[in-house]
């Protein structure tokens, strides 16, 4: 029996070896959360939802601005303000940093909570999604993720370093390479129209989440400059977004006057190009990046 | 718990361990062990059904022995009667009540009448036709005196509840399990090892085979209207693999299982999807069912002594209530229905025991003669399970109806989702090359390299388990744990 038990264990253990290898092989094109959870603690972070997510690359701002911004931001079911992603942030950031930059995205959303649970913070949804549940947000691998979180089989993480559509860099952005035909555009800024008419009936303005937002800036202040940015949308979407919420900047108020600079690039949205009308695309995401650094170098030479 | 969790992963060592290291020197305590073992088994599904296995296993054992202890005739029927409508009345209270309130209520529509019928909102007890068909040939064969009646309160609780066979079978009878449980049982090294290949290959069938399959067949039932006739024979075609795979894997850990704990289990399957004609399909197919409403219905119902008509007739029957024990839906009564049909050549003809024998016995191909027997047979079952996996029967007709139009013959309507399908295709390929290879064993990979180099025989074992964690992550529940 010794023997059985032996020979058994040793073929458990091998095959165990053999699968974690295999999941050491996950990483930005994973999924889209992933990469963000196995990265060290970073000094500068963006964070926000999926706008930013997708919309600011680090890599120019750092380039320009000489500092070590890391995109954190995820999606608004994952990461609206709120204690589960302050809770997560505060995992995040390496309080070591001082004079660091910080990028805190802002729009109606992401201070809205579904009216049946306006500033109910138990009944919040990301309480139970991978930002609330994931209690080490630096490990890589990061095995207690991919058990709960990853979608489908195991073996798709092999495949999805070829086919997956998306990549989420080692900075933290999220680069999506999709089709961008007009048709197929059209389409989903179609589709998307028709979800944030639907949000803007089922949405209100959180009081609990702007007090998340303030506490968020108050934390990052304790280390470096903050600065509050209003990613540019698709202009349909912008409307719609302007009915939810027409006094946004009055609302955010006390955000902007605890942050270091508001740039707000809305102005500019037919400049740029959205593969959903929400998200901006790669080759805007870098040129909006850039933007940002710019306004935030001007902002630093007017109020040194 | 399902098999293919880490739950049960964690569950099974330790029932191991105790039940060799611990209680290994007293067979009542093994008993014990795996009695509690098994109700815990069963409570991590939901514990309050725990109390209707433990009321029907009380009845039976009590309705037993009052049998047996009977001095006339009269007294044992009495008890008969008593356990048999218990077991059916549960059965029918949880499984069928509603089918029949609902039936009803159309029926008399169709008079113009109108009635709300007044249906149960209750969750259907995982296992239940299960276990009350351990029961009822436990009790039917006390009856009949084949058996004496157990007198082990323990030894017959585990019986009925041995977790390995306790929620999807196979269904065991007492003459074959209660033997085994009542012996003393010795580890025995080789047992150990082919339990574990069984349970690895019941895994492979599972997670690698059924859930992928499954995966688009899904995609194709479920939207079905969107696709061509070719596209639906294709999601047909992942049905039947899924289903075999699903229950057939099922069994294969069930009995790797049982085997672990030196119990031998009825064979459930043996390749079914290679048999020559219906018969020999039904032979291979779910066994323990096959040869239960043998035993219990066919028989009693005169079998095949009455001549040719009675024989139609009973067949008719069997297959039918086989049908309506699958579910309270009317697609599985036409499924059972179709196979009735489609074994009744052999029935008239007499040919249902002409393929005995497992095909090509003894040689690696078949003759192109079988070759074109298993591929008509295999194409039957194919049109059968269409009705088993529809919602209800307008959807199984008008998938069939497409089928046999015109868009059979077009290029197969690939959507983004399946054109990833690819993969399934080729491991199916890989796994119906191996089970032809093992066909003559018990199950696919028993006999599987075996007289080559151990080294490559045990990486190949390296690989099944590696590919069974790679493909692990959904977890959907057995076909089978809804019957």
């Amino acid at each position: 029996m010794k023997d059985f038990i032996v020979k058994s264990l040793v073929y458990g253990i091998l095959v165990s070896l053999g699968f974690v290898s295999v999941l050491l092989l996950a990483d930005g094109s994973t999924d889209a959360v992933y990469a963000k959870f196995t990265s060290p603690k970073q000094k500068g972070l963006i964070v926000g939802t999926s706008r930013a997510n997708q919309g600011i690359n680090p890599t120019p701002i750092n380039k320009l601005l000489k500092c070590n911004l890391y995109n954190y931001a995820i999606s608004l079911g994952e990461s609206p303000y709120g204690p589960v992603y302050y809770k997560s942030i505060l995992k995040k950031l390496d309080r070591s940093g001082k004079n660091e930059v910080f990028i805190v995205s802002v729009d109606p959303w992401c201070i809205s909570s579904d009216e049946k649970r306006i500033n109910d913070v138990s009944g919040f949804s990301e309480k139970k999604r991978c930002v609330g549940t994931t209690e080490n947000v630096t490990s890589s691998p990061n095995l207690s993720y991919l058990f709960k979180y990853f979608k489908g089989n195991y073996y798709r993480i092999l495949f999805r370093r070829i086919s997956f559509p998306s990549k989420v860099h080692k900075n933290g952005w999220q680069e999506i390479s999709i089709d961008m035909s007009e048709k197929v555009v059209e389409e989903k800024i179609k589709l998307k129209k028709v979800e944030y008419n639907g949000s803007a009936r089922r949405y209100k303005f959180s009081s609990v989440r702007l007090e998340y937002l303030n506490k968020i800036i108050r934390l990052f202040k304790k280390h470096g400059k903050v600065y509050l940015v209003r990613l540019p949308i698709n202009q349909e979407i912008m409307e719609i977004e302007k009915k939810y919420m027409p006094n946004f900047e009055i609302r955010i108020k006390s955000s902007l006057e605890l942050a270091d600079g508001y740039i707000d690039l809305t102005s500019n949205n037919k400049k740029y190009k959205y593969h959903d009308g929400n998200h901006l695309y790669k080759s805007s995401a870098n040129l909006v990046s850039h933007e940002i650094a710019k306004q935030i170098l001007l902002l630093r030479s007017n109020y040194p | 718990m399902l098999f293919n969790s880490l739950s049960f992963a964690i569950f099974l060592p330790i029932v191991y361990f105790l039940y060799w290291f611990v209680t290994s020197k007293s067979l009542r305590l093994q008993n014990i062990l795996l009695l509690v073992s098994s109700y815990y088994f069963y409570a991590c599904w939901d514990w309050r059904f725990l109390f209707l296995l433990m009321f029907s296993t009380v009845l039976d054992y009590y309705t037993g022995i009052k049998m047996s202890d009977s001095t006339n005739q009269n007294s044992k029927k009495f008890w008969f009667w008593l356990s048999i409508s218990i077991n059916l009345g549960f059965l029918g209270v949880f499984k069928y009540y509603n089918f029949f309130a609902e039936s009803f209520a159309d029926a008399i529509s169709v008079f113009g009448f109108h009635a709300d019928p007044w249906v149960l909102s209750v969750v259907l007890p995982v296992g239940i036709s299960f276990y009350t068909f351990h029961g009822l040939s436990y009790v039917i064969d006390i009856y009949k005196d084949r058996i004496k009646a157990e007198k082990n309160f323990v030894d017959y609780s585990v019986f009925v509840s041995f977790f390995p066979l306790l929620v999807a079978g196979p269904i065991e009878r007492a003459t074959h399990l209660l033997p085994q449980i009542q012996r003393e049982r010795k580890f025995d090294y080789s047992k150990s090892v082919d339990g574990l290949r069984q349970i690895l290959w019941g895994l492979f069938k599972k997670i690698v085979i059924a859930d992928q399959c499954a995966e688009y067949a899904n995609l194709i039932f479920n939207d079905y209207t969107d696709y061509s006739g070719s596209t639906l024979l294709i999601g047909a075609i992942f049905f039947t693999f899924q289903i075999y795979g699903d229950f057939s894997g099922y069994s294969d850990i069930a009995l790797g299982t049982a085997r672990l704990f030196g119990i031998e289990l009825l064979q459930n399957f043996s390749f079914p999807y290679f048999s020559r004609d219906i018969a020999e399909f039904w032979r291979r197919w779910h066994i323990s069912l096959s040869t239960w409403f043998r035993d219990y219905l066919y028989i009693p119902l005169g079998g095949s002594k009455g001549g040719t008509w009675m024989r139609i007739r009973n067949t008719f029957i069997i297959f039918i209530v086989s049908g309506f024990w699958h579910g309270a839906n009317w697609t599985f009564i036409i499924w059972g229905f179709l196979n009735a049909l489609f074994i009744m050549p052999s029935i008239i003809f007499g040919t249902n025991r002409n393929n005995l024998e497992i095909v090509a016995k003894g040689r690696y191909f078949p003759t192109i003669k079988e070759l074109l027997q298993i591929s008509f047979t295999f194409l039957l079952t194919v049109f059968a399970w269409i009705f088993f996996r529809a919602k209800d029967i307008s959807q199984a007709i008008e998938i069939v109806l497409e089928i046999f139009s015109k868009t059979l013959f077009t290029v197969p309507s690939i959507k983004e989702s399946l054109s990833t399908s690819l993969h399934v295709v080729v491991l199916t390929i890989i796994f119906v090359i191996i089970e032809w290879s093992g066909r003559e064993s018990n199950y696919a990979i028993e006999n599987l390299l075996i007289s080559r180099n151990k080294i490559i025989r045990r990486f190949v074992y390296f690989l099944l388990g590696l590919i069974v964690l790679l493909f692990s992550g959904q977890k959907p529940d057995f076909i089978y744990f809804q019957f």
